[in-house]
């Protein structure tokens, strides 16, 4: 499980192997329990009768005219790492466990990502409907909007400002209210920190 | 996130297709979706997504909506609380800040229900508790009344109900702080009274062994419910059916729509009655807790382990569990389902149990909030049962804890006899603030709070007649009669600290001790004004009252004022 991002973990020899290809019709192959992971290929074994080692030996590869060769080598990393985990659950996502080294894996998959890829892998992922990547991939997102002013996300995301000054003269009457979650989320951190000092016991 | 922090060439929220978009704002809190929302069109049309705040509601279980109410427009601007009333609520606005707040609400409010309906509903929940733990108080009002005291109170959305010793209920217009009417016909005094959940009837039992039942919303009164043949203690209501406990000791189980009596048991359920439209959890003069069928009038369980009478039983049907807190000095958790103790907590640790008026408790998820004298624990009642925080001390309260209420917020409200209202956090076990501070050792002698609405009883007329008494009946601020005590006779000042104990919801005969106590410090106050004939013989009316043991605080009264 050492295996980092660079040298993600190949499937092995005796493993049945899944071919697809990509828009670019370059071809490439991955185990079938990462094949599994994606909800597209799953449907796609299901109707074609891919269901025995013997069936996926003798297939040819699956057409994905969505994805390029760039986001299915992204893709079929990631499942590789990730097809011995648990089923992802997706409507409640914050119950999902993954162990440390896996988190850690996955970070630093992302960390590769620029946005320009990260843009199409989420497509890709979408498509080929990958819960995990698509969870993983919207937390990254998230994470760049996290604590940042307006005018900050303008610049990151390079947004044209498109509301007239009435408008936005109105959104600064709802001001008040992102003062008052601001005013909270601060009051918690310092109570928080306070909590070493035991201030209702005498 | 090296990569990740160069500028995007592309609009992820816009332009990749919608699910993935709410994806991704699913991750963010609702601090960021706020700005976010203010970036541009695209983004703002995603951000207010209504399925997106939904869920952040849900989240936190957030989910009844009441609009905004028009509450501060009423009477609570003219009639507000304040020093002259000898009440200090801590951080007060003044009538211009709290009508520009007022403004400054109206229009976030009103741009944001036509947008996001869930997210106005998150915003709304967020202010009013930050409201509860940190801004200045808008509003308040002094209910102004020409009842002698409030002794007890029942908060209902849109309804204030205030029990007084002379034997009358009132209802307050919470909208206006206005009284609406005035229930009557009841005899003795009220013991116990409730609200049903939709407002629409107004239940009351009490000394003269019967059940009234009056209309909500017009105070018309609906039905008499007769056959108890002694005092009714306690009530509980579900629906429309009721469970009513006697001294008679007979459980009776009424239909308040018809107004007919549906069961009777003969049951000792003169302390506590707890009901879920199903099962009764009862207790009386022994120590067991009784679970009953009510249809049937099969008893299901009988609960034992108590050592001593039950205070307060706490009956969540759902998870089948039952609270019961004793004079032992221990609260048991039952599992009703099956008959067994599952948890018992112990809180009193070897002191013995003095004033059992005192013990109070309240229970919210898995938290269990109780008090006895000034201080208050907060427990968990799984796995065996564990007390989280032990809530007193420097922050706390200096004398007795007449009311709890624990909100769903997570805060709880406290108001003791030493005239503070209090706010902790129970989650971390925290003093949060002081609410509301009574000058002249007034005291709090109950408090009821929904999630939008503190009320308080505070009592100060007895304080003031006797006042009037020692003064010969002279207008003197009340400082001043300190004053005249302290020359009088320091060792008196404990006299306030006797009528604190004055707490008790009418419980008829409970009030005797109180009463002796004030009797007989009356009595040396008297020695040292001295007296002319008249009193005198007031004074030895009282003297045979008060022999024969029949001393309450309404008698009490009485006699004060033809002094």
């Amino acid at each position: 499980m050492a295996d980092g991002p660079s040298g993600a973990k190949k499937c092995r020899d005796d493993d049945v192997l899944f071919r697809v290809k990509s828009k670019e019709d370059r071809e490439y192959t991955l185990s079938k329990k990462a094949a599994q992971l994606s909800g597209t290929i799953h449907h796609y074994s299901e109707n074609y009768g891919l269901d025995n080692d013997e069936a996926i030996m003798k297939m040819e590869p699956m057409s994905l005219l969505e994805v390029s060769s760039e986001s299915l080598h992204h893709i079929i990393r990631w499942c590789e790492q990730h097809r011995n985990c648990p089923i992802w659950e997706e409507e409640k996502w914050w119950q999902n466990e993954r162990d440390a080294e896996l988190t850690k894996w996955e970070d630093e998959f992302m960390a590769e990502m620029t946005s320009e890829t990260l843009y199409n892998l989420f497509l890709a992922a979408n498509f080929l409907d990958i819960k995990c990547l698509l969870d993983k991939c919207a937390q990254s997102v998230a994470d760049m909007i996290k604590g940042k002013s307006v005018d900050e996300i303008r610049e990151i995301w390079m947004l044209e400002n498109d509301f007239t000054p009435e408008e936005e003269e109105k959104i600064k009457n709802e001001n008040p209210w992102e003062a008052i979650l601001r005013y909270q989320e601060q009051l918690e951190k310092e109570k928080e920190e306070q909590a070493s000092q035991p201030a209702a016991s005498s | 996130m090296r990569h990740l922090s160069e500028l995007f060439q592309k609009d992820f929220l816009a332009q990749l297709p919608e699910e993935i978009a709410y994806r991704i704002l699913a991750y963010l809190t609702p601090c960021d979706l706020m700005t976010c929302a203010g970036v541009s069109r695209a983004w703002r049309r995603l951000c207010e997504d209504d399925r997106t705040w939904r869920q952040k509601c849900l989240e936190r279980g957030y989910v009844k909506f009441d609009a905004p109410s028009f509450r501060f427009l009423g009477g609570r601007a003219t009639n507000r609380a304040n020093k002259q009333t000898g009440i200090t609520i801590c951080s007060h606005m003044d009538v211009q800040e709290a009508q520009q707040n007022r403004q400054a609400r109206e229009i976030a409010y009103g741009e944001c229900y036509e947008r996001s309906p869930w997210k106005s509903l998150y915003l709304r929940k967020k202010r009013i508790i930050s409201n509860w733990r940190s801004r200045a108080i808008q509003s308040s009002t002094v209910l102004e009344d020409d009842f002698k005291y409030a002794i007890s109170l029942q908060a209902h959305p849109g309804l204030i109900i205030t029990g007084s010793h002379d034997d009358k209920l009132r209802v307050w217009n919470v909208e206006d702080a206005q009284p609406a009417f005035t229930l009557t016909g009841q005899n003795g005094q009220p013991s116990s009274y409730q609200v049903s959940e939709d407002g629409k009837y107004i239940v009351c039992g009490g000394q003269d062994e019967t059940v009234r039942i009056w209309c909500g919303q017009t105070g018309a009164q609906l039905h008499v419910l007769q056959g108890h043949t002694d005092w009714i203690t306690c009530m509980s209501l579900h629906g429309t059916t009721l469970v009513s406990g006697s001294l008679d000791e007979t459980l009776r189980v009424w239909d308040i729509v018809d107004g007919k009596c549906l069961h009777i048991l003969a049951v000792d359920a003169r302390n506590c009655v707890q009901f879920d439209g199903e099962r009764v959890v009862s207790s009386g003069g022994d120590y067991i807790v009784n679970v009953w069928n009510v249809h049937t009038g099969e008893c299901l369980h009988m609960l034992t382990g108590h050592t001593d009478i039950t205070l307060s039983l706490l009956f969540e049907s759902q998870r089948d569990l039952v609270v019961s807190g004793s004079r032992d000095g221990r609260i048991r958790v039952w599992d009703v389902q099956r008959g067994t103790c599952i948890t018992h907590l112990d809180f009193l640790q070897g002191f013995r149990f003095e004033d059992y008026r005192n013990f109070r408790m309240q229970l919210r998820g898995n938290t269990l909030v109780s008090c006895y004298d000034s201080d208050i624990w907060v427990w968990d009642i799984r796995e065996g049962g564990s007390c989280l925080h032990h809530l007193h001390g420097r922050n706390g309260h200096t004398s007795n804890i007449t009311s709890l209420q624990l909100l769903d917020s997570g805060l709880l409200v406290t108001g003791s006899i030493d005239g503070s209202v209090k706010l902790w956090d129970v989650d971390k076990g925290k003093f949060v603030r002081d609410l509301i501070r009574l000058q002249y050792q007034n005291c709090i002698l109950d408090l009821k709070a929904t999630e939008t609405l503190l009320v308080c009883a505070q009592r100060i007329a007895i304080v003031h007649q006797i006042t009037g008494f020692l003064l010969r009946n002279s207008e003197i601020d009340f400082r001043d009669f300190r004053r005249q005590q302290f020359v009088l006779n320091t060792e008196l000042i404990p006299l306030f600290v006797d009528f604190d104990d004055v707490v008790e919801k009418g419980n008829g005969g409970d009030d005797t001790k109180t009463a002796t106590q004030i009797y007989r410090s009356m009595i040396y106050e008297f020695l040292a004004v001295g007296a002319n004939e008249t009193q005198l013989s007031t004074l030895r009316d009282l003297d045979q009252v008060h022999e024969r043991g029949h001393l309450s605080v309404h008698l009490l009264d009485d006699f004060l004022s033809k002094l």
